[in-house]
């Protein structure tokens, strides 16, 4: 018989364990993967960052005109405006609880003072520029009448001058039309869209003149802010210091950012709980199905007189593996769809956020790792070593 | 030395793995009746014959992946017959097994394929080793994922993953069968030279004519029975007879 001579044999210094080799090799294989996802995703926030529009809303635009006047908007946003709107915490667009009949006393009080305050209404409607392309718009109207007193009616024969958000892309001068109603674009304004709406700025008279409605509902009212106390007293007086409440622009923008974050946060956890559930059942699904193309692997493995625990950890290493590279791979479309998302819909202002991204790698290499370990020991149950031969 | 039956060594022979009227029936069917061999400790047995002739199902019994109908197996120094499945595992662990298809994981290295799924099961290999035998078994890029390996170079690997855990005796199934003739040959060297320098024996089962080049001893089987044992001297072909060798050769092959 031969001795047991051998050029392999096993050295008495080598210490390193097999995980420490593993870890590093893997380590050293997702290296440039994860520095060139790094770099990229420096590069993409940088961008983002510089053409991030700051979602706010349209409504916002109600504190700029302290009276209609597309020369003041032209300049640019003002904030001198203080802002009278509904004392609720939900905002809608178009809709006000704020009592008509009791903003029309207060307008009379306060001008019997010598204060000035406008009311303004707002309303969705379809605008159609002069190429015939569809916009939805949230279109602004306030009151040139400052005392609320009853009018004549509206000129509708001359045209109608509106100003229209940079993000329609019409030019000063084009004939547009709202709701079928032909108008024409007197100024550009800017960062007045919101939630894919463009922002429309016209008189209570053209708005008249294009609803049919002599006197819509109003959504609030603006008035000069120096005289916020007096008017404050006045609201009193009038009964509409319990439903109404008196803001500035700022006020009024986190009021209705509040709004969106509160109401969007429900669906945009339900949005998250349907995605993880998604992200979590796809995973395990997947790893089934992997697990079955893995039955030679693994009853090779059984073969080699593995029991389940061992294999079980060795396929919850490799989905865990697997996950990581994956994750190197989805961070560029993660980051990048929200980019095309923001620039598809007007106004919003998403982003994917490396703590997301890490929060989802986790998730997904949790639950690989999971339905690995838990699948192969399910597989392993149906299995035999004698299978790696067939 | 002397042999009484074909597949029998005679009682002064070291042998790995002894069967003793083993008989495999599938339903009707009887696959192997009343079947006896012996493996020698540190040899290149080649079992060849048609398809149907029971040699992959005496491959599975002798490795203990099947159960016989009756009769009895001493492989690796125990009684496999009758143990049970927890027993059978820790058996397996000195055999080693080397499959038509590699089946490795392919994401990982060769370098991890040895050593990661001994290392989860709590065996640890030794690094250095692992890469001795896969250099010895030329594989050069052993830190690359297997998939990127070529077809020989994945079953070199394989044949390392079974030899790394130093085995008794390694059992192969058809190692060549997938493969071109020129990487068929590079594998069935690799396999002689885990025999020649590991001093692991290795049973292989297999049609390949370039496999008898490698083999020590070449037992045909036909219809279940053993129908040629060849026992080669160093340089010479297969004869059809019984060759009895006073001394053992070590046939020096290079990969």
């Amino acid at each position: 018989m031969p001795t047991q001579q051998s050029i392999l044999t096993p050295p008495v210094y080598d210490q390193i364990t097999t995980g420490i080799i593993s870890v590093e090799s893997l380590l050293r294989d997702l290296a440039p993967f994860v520095t060139a996802a790094l770099i990229l995703l420096f590069i993409i926030s940088k961008l983002a960052a510089r053409h991030h529009v700051r979602l706010r809303s349209a409504l916002d635009l109600a504190a700029k005109p302290y009276r209609y006047d597309p020369s003041d908007l032209r300049r640019g946003r003002e904030s001198h405006a203080s802002v009278i709107v509904q004392n609720q915490e939900a905002m809608f667009m178009n809709q006000s609880f704020v009592d008509g009949k009791k903003l029309d006393w207060l307008i009379r009080l306060a001008a019997k003072k010598g204060i000035a305050i406008s009311k303004f209404q707002t309303s969705f409607m379809n605008l159609e520029d002069s190429h015939g392309h569809d916009n939805s718009a949230l279109v602004i109207a306030v009151q040139g009448n400052t005392e609320g007193a009853p009018k004549s009616p509206p000129d509708c024969t001359q045209p109608l001058l509106v100003t229209v958000d940079q993000a329609a892309n019409t030019a000063t001068g084009e004939r547009i039309k709202l709701n079928g109603v032909e108008a024409v674009v007197e100024a550009i304004d800017h960062n007045n869209s919101s939630m894919n709406r463009i922002g429309v700025l016209m008189s209570q008279d053209a708005l008249a003149c294009i609803t049919g409605i002599g006197d819509l509902p109003p959504y609030g009212a603006v008035f000069s802010p120096r005289y916020s106390d007096r008017v404050r007293d006045l609201m009193l007086q009038v009964d509409l210091s319990g439903q109404a409440v008196i803001v500035d622009a700022n006020q009024l923008t986190q009021m209705n950012d509040s709004f969106w974050a509160k109401n969007a946060a429900a669906i945009f956890l339900i949005a998250k709980i349907l995605t993880a559930l998604g992200l979590g059942l796809g995973a395990i699904g997947l790893k089934q199905s992997q697990l079955h193309q893995y039955h030679s692997e693994i009853s090779s493995m059984m073969a080699d007189g593995n029991n389940a625990n061992a294999i079980a950890a060795v396929e919850s290493f490799r989905a865990l593996s697997e996950s990581l590279r994956g994750a190197v791979l989805g961070t560029v479309p993660a980051v990048l769809l929200p980019v095309f998302f923001n620039m598809a819909v007007i106004g919003l202002d998403v982003e994917t956020g490396l703590r997301n991204i890490t929060l989802a790698t986790m998730f997904m290499a949790i639950a690989n790792g999971m339905a690995g370990y838990l699948g192969s020991l399910k597989v392993l149950k149906d299995m035999t070593p004698a299978e790696a031969m067939r | 030395m002397e042999h009484t039956t074909k597949g029998l060594l005679a009682s002064d022979v070291r042998v790995v793995c002894s069967g003793r009227d083993l008989s495999k029936s599938f339903g009707s069917t009887n696959v192997l009746d009343n079947f006896n061999i012996d493996i020698e400790e540190g040899k290149f047995t080649l079992i060849n014959g048609e398809s149907g002739s029971g040699k992959t199902t005496l491959l599975m019994l002798l490795s203990g992946l099947d159960v016989p109908t009756s009769g009895t197996i001493v492989s690796a120094g125990e009684v496999v017959t009758g143990m049970g499945k927890d027993d059978l595992a820790i058996w397996r662990r000195r055999v080693g097994f080397v499959m038509q298809k590699p089946n490795l994981l392919p994401n990982f290295s060769a370098l991890e394929n040895l050593c990661l799924v001994h290392g989860l099961a709590g065996n640890s290999i030794e690094v250095r080793r692992a890469r001795e035998i896969l250099g010895s078994l030329n594989i050069k890029d052993q830190s690359k994922p297997v998939a990127t390996l070529s077809g020989g170079e994945q079953q070199r690997v394989a044949i390392a993953r079974a030899a790394v855990k130093n085995p008794d005796v390694i059992f192969a199934d058809e190692p060549t069968a997938s493969l071109d003739s020129a990487t068929k040959s590079l594998v069935s060297a690799a396999l002689a030279r885990v025999v020649d320098e590991l001093n692991i024996s290795v049973v292989v089962v297999s049609h390949d004519e370039l496999v008898k080049r490698d083999a020590h001893r070449i037992v045909t089987l036909a219809s279940g029975m053993i129908t040629d044992d060849v026992h080669k001297e160093s340089g010479t072909e297969p004869s059809g007879r019984v060759i009895v060798l006073d001394e053992p050769q070590v046939v020096k092959r290079l990969v």
